[in-house]
């Protein structure tokens, strides 16, 4: 399998504290890589690396290289906000525009980003709603509110605005922890589906969701790569001792 | 402390709050009647359509200061409106906490500037140099006035809205521009107008301000390097004056004032309670 996003020798320091420490990993194009580590390990610092979306936060710095398709994101040529029209995210609350319809939730990505022709925007929206499996839900009520949907279909919505700009890496930061069961089990077969055309990478603290979604595992533990490897090695057959203890919630 | 004397306690706690109460509706009903009252006698077709006459006249109005204070007011929101928001934008998406903080002290003295002075501060700025009483300088006047009341409640409308969603839009691709214009700016539109009604109402009720600007004038408006009436102005000169007509239609002016700003404020209300 391609490698799509490589980092090597990453540090992430926010003001004096140390994240993410001599951090390299390689992410695998069209697979869900899952990050996993206890809290305030830096599983979604090292998300929000990907699409430099940590530097808008004062006093955060980096050390160290990410590619995405054999490209330093980091070096100069590069501009962050076209690195993050490449790498959609969705976050962990489901966000919706509140002053937005549907419809416009959607698009707002597209039509911000210079997409003139409408009817392009409309059938990118439609088919962007179907992959998500929200169209036959939301079809007779464009229009409305997008606050006025379930928060499983809000998170979906947000997923939509993300790929409707079709970006190659989705980074989604624990994105079914506001979400209840039903909604929850949606979002996986969707995230499941999705890999085919996206390489996705999912930061969870279920254990059992990565082990229903994931190809690849990393376990981080303070700030540090412990274990990376196939899903089913790294949760049956694990070789560290600190990811055994974290699989067995000893930590 | 006996249950008996906790009870006299409290019933003189509540007795001296309903008084309290009575006595700050009494104050406020008695101002609002008693403005009616006599405002109202002076209304009809004349007085919302002719301008000033002489005294003796039966026949006049105060239209050229209606007029006035449209003018003065509404030149003042216009360039205020725009200097405020994006002033508020730069300090809630821009400005480090320190910078912030600076400027938001410095808006927080130029809020509380007695308004006579900010009268005096553009007399000096822009009446002297041009040697004339102008509109010009009343909406100016009433322009200083506006933007630090407007700059705040902007800034803290931009400032509580959540940085997940500025964030959701960075993560779009979108430059930070956009996000301040599409995303801040218009999920902070109920703000926006708040402040903007806020401002208005407490500009258009001003008198201070405009005595060295606008000076007053008893005709309608001919320009705005030309001195212009507006309400305030004619309350204030009419109460004054000797004339039996005139101080009636001050008492006019007055109602008419009071119910602009009472409508003003009932639709910030209306702005406000409606949910998103």
């Amino acid at each position: 399998m391609n490698i799509k996003v490589k980092i090597r020798n990453l540090n992430v320091w926010y003001g004096k504290k140390h994240v993410l420490k001599f951090f390299s990993l390689d992410i695998f194009e069209n697979a869900v890589t899952a990050i996993i580590g206890p809290s305030g390990c830096g599983k979604t610092t090292l998300l929000r690396v990907i699409n430099r979306l940590h530097e808008t936060v004062p006093g955060a710095r980096v050390d160290g290289k990410v590619y995405i398709d054999g490209i330093n994101i980091y070096s100069d040529e590069v501009n962050p906000v076209e690195v993050r029209r490449r790498v959609g995210m969705i976050f962990q609350y489901p966000i919706v525009f509140p002053h937005l319809s549907i419809y416009k939730n959607v698009a707002i990505g597209l039509i911000l980003n210079g997409y003139k022709d409408k009817e392009f925007v409309r059938k990118r929206v439609i088919n962007s709603l179907k992959e998500v499996g929200l169209w036959n839900e939301v079809k007779d009520r464009l229009d409305d509110r997008a606050t006025e949907l379930s928060g499983g279909q809000k998170q979906r919505l947000a997923i939509a605005r993300a790929i409707a700009l079709r970006p190659e890496i989705l980074l989604m930061d624990e994105p079914t922890s506001s979400l209840d069961p039903s909604s929850t089990a949606r979002i996986e077969s969707l995230i499941i589906r999705l890999k085919e055309n996206y390489t996705i990478v999912l930061v969870t603290h279920l254990i059992q969701q990565a082990a229903r979604v994931a190809d690849y595992i990393a376990f981080l533990y303070d700030g540090r790569l412990i274990e990376y490897g196939p899903a089913d090695e790294i949760l049956k057959r694990p070789k560290k001792n600190l990811t055994e203890r974290y699989l067995v919630r000893e930590l | 402390m006996s249950i008996k004397t906790r009870m006299i306690k409290e019933r003189v706690y509540f007795f001296l709050s309903y008084v309290s109460v009575g006595i700050t509706l009494f104050i406020l009903g008695s101002i609002i009647f008693y403005t009616f009252i006599n405002g109202f006698r002076s209304w009809n077709l004349d007085f919302f359509l002719l301008p000033e006459s002489s005294p003796l006249d039966p026949r006049q109005g105060i239209a050229h200061a209606i007029q006035g204070s449209v003018i003065v007011s509404f030149t003042a929101a216009a360039l205020a409106t725009p200097i405020s928001i994006l002033a508020a934008i730069y300090l809630s998406e821009y400005a480090s906490d320190k910078i912030r903080g600076y400027i938001s002290n410095i808006l927080e003295i130029m809020a509380s500037i007695p308004s006579i002075v900010v009268g005096i501060i553009t007399y000096l700025l822009f009446v002297e140099p041009l040697r004339t009483f102008s509109a010009f300088a009343g909406s100016m006047a009433l322009t200083i006035m506006m933007i630090p009341y407007m700059t705040r409640v902007c800034e803290d409308t931009f400032l509580s809205i959540g940085k997940e969603y500025r964030e959701a839009g960075l993560a779009l691709g979108l430059h930070k521009w956009k996000v301040s214009t599409y995303i801040v700016l218009r999920m902070g539109m109920r703000g926006i107008i708040t402040g903007f009604a806020l401002a208005f109402g407490r500009i258009f009720g001003e008198t201070a301000p405009l005595l060295f600007t606008a000076l007053g004038s008893r005709t309608f408006f001919t320009g705005f390097l030309n001195p212009v009436s507006s309400i305030t102005l004619l309350i204030y000169e009419y109460s004054k004056s000797p004339f039996e007509t005139w101080i009636n239609i001050a008492w006019g002016a007055a109602a008419l004032l009071m119910i602009i700003i009472l409508f003003i404020n009932i639709l910030i209300r209306f702005v406000v309670g409606k949910r998103i």
